[in-house]
């Protein structure tokens, strides 16, 4: 298996919206995290393994640079509704200084500053298609005009 | 000498190695402009320091993996899945910019 799709996680939806955790994606310090091809991402997972750090999230973490572990901040959060669709979105993100970087597969998205009950608690995840480098240089996530997620209510 | 406030940022030019886009800034902090460039099937690619152009070229790679349900971003004027643009310099070093999926959650009886 492999990355193979981009999804939100179905427990962290649930614990948003039970009040179980303190997420605020609009206000809170949101980060994209850099993972190689060996993870199989998963959106059913425990609340605590969409964390970064645990379940499939604790190894293949990609970092060089200013690329650096843990990710880089998503500024201009923003989270709105547009009839049946609510939108997540922020600015694109890249590195500050250079980085050299091989097999970048796809994209955590997690909140940083929250601790408990999960710290770091996964968001979503976002798979860029394949294996993506830069040497020396810079990587810019450019989230899709659609959003970096949306939450459809059918 | 004293410090002080730069009340006149120098112009810094851009241009793209893909297209005929030329662009000018004047912002203190670090930035790149980016356009729709016609030469990466119209895809938003960053701009590249005028003064290095002769010396760059981009890279246009499709998505290597099927489309599938992901909700991906296609190049305008060609409609194909693009995953990245990348920028080579003479001196080896690769920029690129990855464009990520929208991943999706749907809820409702």
């Amino acid at each position: 298996m492999a990355w193979s799709n981009s999804k939100v996680f179905a427990a962290t939806l649930l614990d948003c919206l039970g009040n179980t955790t303190a997420i605020d994606l609009d206000a809170d310090a949101v980060k994209a995290a850099l993972f190689d091809s060996t993870i199989t991402p998963d959106n059913t997972v425990t609340s605590a393994n969409t964390a970064l750090g645990a379940g499939v999230w604790a190894s293949g973490q990609k970092s060089n640079g200013g690329w650096s572990s843990g990710g880089l901040a998503i500024g201009t959060p923003t989270w709105t509704r547009s009839t049946n669709v609510n939108t997540y979105d922020g600015a694109d993100v890249a590195n500050g200084s250079a980085a050299t970087l091989t097999d970048v597969q796809g994209v955590l998205v997690y909140d940083d500053p929250i601790t408990t009950p999960v710290a770091d608690q996964g968001i979503c995840y976002n798979y860029l298609g394949g294996a993506n480098a830069v040497t020396s240089g810079t990587l810019t996530v450019v989230w899709n005009a659609s959003g970096i997620f949306t939450l459809t209510a059918t | 000498m004293r410090g002080g406030v730069l009340l006149d940022v120098p112009p810094k030019h851009w241009g793209c190695p893909s297209c005929s886009w030329r662009h000018v800034t004047r912002l203190a902090a670090v930035h790149a402009p980016m356009h729709a460039c016609p030469g990466a099937g119209g895809m938003n690619v960053f701009g590249t320091p005028a003064e290095q152009l002769a010396a760059v070229h981009h890279v246009v790679r499709e998505r290597d993996d099927y489309v599938g349900s992901e909700r991906v971003q296609l190049a305008p004027e060609t409609g194909r899945p693009v995953m990245a643009v990348e920028t080579h310099y003479a001196d080896g070093r690769i920029d690129a910019a990855v464009y990520a999926p929208t991943a999706v959650a749907e809820v409702g009886a």
